[in-house]
């Protein structure tokens, strides 16, 4: 098979993976080639509007499980190849060499047994590091069952490695994925998570201690596939954060691709809002020191299809506001809707000097559409500031979901279960 | 404080020519109407005075700015300078003015003005080189590393670095086209030339060259997911006027005839 055949065989079946995220750790070549730096590099971005940073592929995709949702899986009849390790790497290295990419995604379908695959992985990587000298970033997936003795190999070659939950709870595991179990994704993501701080030890101690993952971990599931809620898995997510100390937990819209007697139908549209707004609330949490539990609970345990989860919970915590731009403390002014971090940051910065108003806050670039309603400066709401319906609407709802709003596209939208009436009272009823 | 304004100074169009004028306006107490290049002068009812760059006096004052104000002023003008600002060197002359008298605190002052102004433009060169970082593309002629690109800002001395500690063992050439500059790089050292005006025409590729990029648009072209199509978040990460010189864009047969003709005899 030739070379172009394999690579697109194999990076189609690698797309579905999420991550790819080139962040977290600098290093320089040093006599060999590659660097990386901690913010990341986006390489480039398809029209699907994903970024290309990593290469991304499959070792191969010919796989002994028989996981419901994948394309990869035992019984669907599709082409299979595989990458020998001496290829894969030069294919690398002739990437990098060109600037196309920042580094290497390597995950496997399962060959043999997990052993076996990490242990094809690991040859791969061991050309990239020692033959080729390669500085790159190397971002690697490990399956569920893979020996600890392996894993840690792998680790100390890797940058970021990964665990994929798949699925947001067991029994949606054992509906979907009978080859997987909670029990064995999370022994190996715990063991990653111990081999991490061990090593932070040693780096200290030891001079010559390889890094571990200095990158850390990351993981990914898939949203819609099974019935969880929203609050399930952002509660999910942030004990991951905080338990297994993970860098990012990734969403997948399902998409489906196979028929199974346990999946959502074929025509089914992946839930790419639901998605976003799952990620909305993820930077919530690991930027603007929300909890899972401010911006959900047991009875509203989905987010808003119309407005985002922080002016959500704005609207539903109106005595927090109007927040006094000039005085308020850092971990406020995150909590105005549509101010992000780097904006905070220009204004603590900013009012150092001089107290600040609306024409001063527009210099500093701050998107004033939605956060004129929570805010003074000096003491005072912007001049002209009406608080009617339709006004508050425009200004709170992005042009998409007003269009939705106004009665176009509602069949898709009333998935979820919030009427217009309950909308409307959420959005206008208080203010 | 100022004695007169109705002056234009000319100056060669350098980094340290530009600050031979700030040094002289401050000696002279003047501040000048504007400050052009030699290239750009026009006929002006204004007087005209030609600075000439005098290195020492140039470094003199880097080093009075860095002692006397900060480090982060210092490195603000610098920047400032590489930004695609129109008339920036005026602002930038009346800024280190306003640094020397207000201190370093200065920076923080962001709404005001030129300060408002000059960090707006430092923004958006910071951003386009963060964005060079990932979008050049090299093409392998025979072992140098060839690269064509067409920022808006001067982004080579900010890439430099990167690209120079990225890869120690090659040979790179980054031809900025915009600003007729090339970056060199071998062994882990850099230096950024100037170039002609005219246009530079590489020789065709080789067999190996041509099979990377194959690859890579092979690569580009699969992992792009169909159900999630959404072009106009590609665009505004990855606005349409980079796309030009991006290998992935490229249809080899289309740009590069020339080369292809060649490969066929």
């Amino acid at each position: 098979m030739e070379l172009i055949d394999k690579l697109s065989i194999l990076s189609g079946a690698a797309k579905y993976d999420v991550a790819c995220t080139s962040s977290g750790v600098d290093r320089n070549a040093g006599g060999g080639i590659g660097s990386t730096r901690s913010y990341g590099i986006c390489h480039s971005f398809t029209p699907d509007g994903r970024c290309v940073s990593l290469l991304k592929v499959l070792l191969s995709n010919a796989c002994i499980y028989d996981c419901a949702y994948c394309v990869n899986r035992r019984s669907n009849d599709i082409r299979r190849a595989a990458f020998k390790p001496e290829e894969l790497a030069e294919l690398t290295i002739g990437f990098y060499r060109r600037n196309y990419i920042e580094g290497l995604f390597l995950s496997s379908a399962v060959i043999r047994d997990p052993d076996y695959t990490c242990e094809q992985m690991i040859r791969t990587l061991r050309l990239l590091r020692e033959e080729y000298c390669f500085r790159g970033y190397i971002h690697a997936k490990i399956i569920p069952g893979t020996d600890e003795r392996l894993i840690s190999i792998l680790g100390m070659l890797a940058d970021r490695v990964s665990v994929n939950l798949e699925l947001p709870s067991n029994q949606s595991l054992k509906l979907l994925a009978p080859d997987k179990s909670k029990e064995t994704i999370l022994k190996p993501m715990g063991a990653v998570t111990n081999k991490i701080a061990e090593n932070r030890s040693d780096i200290v101690k030891y001079r010559s201690a390889v890094k571990f993952a200095p990158a850390g971990q990351s993981t990914q599931m898939i949203v819609g596939a099974s019935p969880e809620s929203d609050y399930q898995i952002l509660t999910l997510a942030e004990n991951l954060y905080g338990r297994y100390k993970l860098k990012r937990v990734f969403f997948s819209a399902y998409i489906p691709m196979v028929e199974g007697k346990n999946l959502p139908a074929l025509d089914t549209k992946p839930p790419l809002l639901r998605e976003h707004r799952l990620y909305q609330a993820d930077w919530l949490l690991r930027y603007y020191g929300f909890k899972a539990r401010e911006l959900l609970d047991e009875e509203n345990c989905n987010f808003n299809v119309y407005v985002d989860p922080k002016c959500s919970w704005a609207l539903s915590h109106l005595d927090f506001f109007p927040v006094e731009i000039n005085n308020a403390s850092r971990e406020m002014l995150l909590r105005i809707p549509g101010v992000g971090v780097r904006s905070v940051q220009r204004i603590l910065t900013a009012r150092r000097t001089r107290s600040l108003d609306y024409e001063d806050l527009k210099k500093l670039g701050v998107v004033l559409k939605r956060a004129v309603y929570f805010i003074t400066c000096k003491g005072r709401y912007i001049a002209g500031l009406r608080m009617d319906h339709d006004r508050i609407l425009n200004a709170l709802l992005s042009k998409k979901t007003l269009d939705a709003f106004m009665g176009q596209g509602m069949e898709q939208l009333s998935l979820f279960d919030t009427s217009r009436e309950d909308v409307l009272k959420c959005i206008t009823g208080q203010i | 404080m100022y004695y007169r304004s109705d002056i234009i100074y000319v100056y060669d169009g350098s980094f340290y020519g530009l600050l031979c004028c700030a040094a002289e306006s401050m000696v002279k107490k003047e501040q000048p109407f504007r400050i052009v290049k030699e290239n750009d002068m026009l006929p002006s009812i204004f007087e005209c005075r030609r600075i000439e760059t005098c290195e020492a006096i140039a470094r003199k004052l880097l080093l009075s700015i860095e002692r006397n104000i900060s480090l982060h002023v210092k490195r603000f003008i610098y920047l400032a300078f590489l930004s695609q600002l129109e008339d920036r060197e005026t602002m930038i002359v009346d800024f280190i003015h306003m640094a020397y008298s207000r201190g370093r605190q200065i920076l923080e002052d962001r709404t005001a003005e030129p300060i408002h102004t000059l960090w707006k433009a430092v923004v958006n060169l910071q951003n386009e080189s963060h964005l060079f970082k990932g979008f050049v593309r090299f093409t392998d002629y025979g072992g140098v590393m060839v690269s064509e690109i067409e920022p808006k800002n001067s982004v080579l001395p900010l890439i430099k670095d990167h690209f120079v500690s990225r890869y120690p063992r090659e040979l790179l050439f980054i031809y900025d086209k915009t600003h007729h500059q090339a970056l060199l790089a071998k062994c882990g050292k850099g230096r950024i030339i100037a170039l002609g005006d005219e246009d530079i025409d590489f020789f065709a590729p080789e067999e190996t060259e041509l099979k990377f990029q194959e690859l890579w648009r092979c690569f580009y072209g699969i992992v792009s997911i169909e159900e999630r199509r959404n072009e106009a978040c590609q665009n505004s990460h990855l606005p349409k006027r980079y796309r030009s010189s991006m290998t992935e864009f490229q249809d080899h047969r289309r740009i590069q005839p020339k080369a292809r003709q060649e490969l066929n005899r």
